[in-house]
């Protein structure tokens, strides 16, 4: 299992961080700084309308099924294609983690490392004083952890 | 409902959360309440505001860690948010449980009364007969509390109606909800 | 000037923390007599003995471990220094590039300073990040003592 890409959105749809993995071959091809910003707008709308066209009503079945940890109800959830998936998580406060990864990652282990990465974010990001927010995430030691916790999913 | 909450609340202080020495705490907000009143010549009008902005900017991002820690969805109603905040994200920071009381007729607004409050250990308020009328000592605790809020789109008004340290009978925190902004919520969480 | 309210925040701490951690250490080896005063309310005159102090008893109550090193400097009589591999309060703050020399660490040598003054051991303590294989946050705590601190320990040393 591998994960090739992370862009981690805020509420109102700018890009704050984006990392491509080193993996061997990895199907997830590097794009141009601009390609980032428009691969993540254009999924931050894509999220938004599929929330837009799901039903409220809709919600209370799936209300008992859904995952616990990610908060992200009627919006996009999973795009797939041949090669690879695209995972969305939301947290309440509308932060989105996005993660491009092999199609073999099973769910659990997914959620863990979203949860993970968004631990991650509220420490080595949120507590630090300097960082303003809405603002582009340029941390050493956020890249640190995130590196280090990806590297021990891509086996 | 209300004892699941105090068992998650304690699970996440036990299991979860990283402790610092409370002394340290203490003294640490102490030195920066009385480093604040010196910067503003005693002025506690502006003192009590500059706690509470402070309390705002650790609320706004206090929130997420709340979120991620106790992995909780939206709030239905207030009661639920009363009793959330009180015996979740109290515990979860401050290790305190305050009470909620004084529910407001119309359910809007709520009392959180701080049996303990680990801000104000061994203090006493400059006697210089102005501060025990007009300084709120734990401020930063209000403006924490509407950055939270505020990032699950509930705009609240928030402040201290009481405080031991004036020689009140009790500790007391206001919340009251203006209203819910509704075209805030994001995307997919309505 | 940020350091310099830093420091100054931690040195009103400092002040403070000694008392306590003193208290709280009395009180766990039981030493309290039934007049509530310590029976080994002993205080350090000579700087190892005093830095040893600050760097096990004072830093195991504030921060939960102990400090990782206490060196003397070789180039100045005057000069010692406290290790920290992984400071607790900053372990979560990045410096952006323009705050280069900015370490918030400094509050922390402000709790230094403020309870080596208190204890008659006048100083300036500053705090500088030397990152080390594995620490990227390895906080040096630079003590510059005053002459009449060294003045003083070399006449005790003469005994």
């Amino acid at each position: 299992m591998s994960v090739y890409s992370l862009y981690v959105i805020s509420k109102s749809g700018s890009l704050l961080y984006q990392k491509d993995f080193r993996v061997p071959n990895s199907p997830v091809a590097k794009q141009n700084s601009n390609d980032y910003l428009v691969i993540a707008s254009t999924l931050h709308g894509v999220h938004a309308i599929a929330s837009k066209l799901t039903p409220k009503e809709a919600m209370n079945n799936y209300e008992k099924s859904r995952l616990p940890t990610n908060s992200n109800k009627y919006g996009l959830h999973c795009i797939t294609t041949e090669l690879f998936n695209v995972c969305v998580f939301q947290s309440a406060t509308g932060l989105k983690i996005i993660l491009m990864t092999s199609k073999d990652l099973s769910e659990s282990k997914l959620l863990q490392l979203q949860d993970k990465l968004y631990e991650y974010y509220t420490d080595y990001v949120l507590k630090s004083p300097f960082y303003r927010l809405e603002m582009p995430i340029r941390m050493k030691s956020f890249d640190d952890k995130v590196l280090s916790v990806v590297t021990s999913y891509n086996v | 409902m209300s004892r699941q909450l105090k068992q998650l609340g304690d699970d996440i202080w036990r299991n979860k959360v990283e402790k610092v020495n409370s002394e340290l705490f203490t003294l640490t907000y102490g030195s920066i309440v009385a480093q604040l009143c010196k910067d503003f010549n005693y002025n506690y009008d502006e003192v009590n505001n500059e706690l509470f902005q402070m309390g705002y900017s650790i609320g706004i991002r206090l929130i997420d860690e709340f979120l991620q820690k106790t992995q909780l969805s939206r709030c239905v109603n207030l009661k639920d948010t009363a009793e959330i905040v009180s015996k979740i994200g109290f515990k979860i920071f401050l290790n305190i449980t305050p009470t909620v009381a004084h529910w407001a007729a119309d359910y809007r607004s709520f009392g959180l009364i701080l049996t303990e409050n680990p801000l104000a250990d061994f203090v006493e308020l400059p006697d210089d007969g102005k501060a025990s009328k007009k300084l709120w000592y734990s401020n930063i605790l209000c403006g924490v509390l509407k950055g939270c809020f505020e990032m699950v789109q509930l705009d609240c008004d928030v402040s201290f109606i009481q405080d031991t340290l004036k020689g009140d009978d009790a500790t007391e925190i206001r919340v009251k909800l203006i209203k819910i902004l509704k075209d805030e919520i994001p995307a997919g969480e309505e | 000037m940020q350091i310099r309210k830093l420091n100054n925040l931690g040195y009103s701490v400092g002040l403070r923390a000694l008392e306590l951690t003193s208290l709280i250490e009395n009180f766990n080896k039981n030493n309290m007599s039934s007049s509530g005063k310590s029976n080994v309310s002993k205080r350090e005159i000579r700087i190892l003995d005093m830095l040893q102090f600050i760097g096990s008893s004072i830093w195991k109550t504030l921060f939960d471990k102990p400090s990782d090193n206490l060196e003397k400097s070789s180039e100045n009589e005057n000069q010692y220094m406290i290790i920290d591999n992984n400071p607790v309060l900053s372990r979560f703050i990045s410096v952006p590039k323009e705050y280069e020399n900015l370490n918030c660490e400094a509050f922390v040598a402000g709790i230094i300073e403020g309870i080596l003054d208190i204890s008659y051991f006048r100083c300036e303590v500053s705090a500088h990040s030397v990152p080390a294989e594995g620490f990227p946050n390895r906080t040096v705590y630079l003590i510059n003592f005053d002459e009449s601190v060294i003045k003083r320990e070399s006449r005790l040393s003469r005994k």
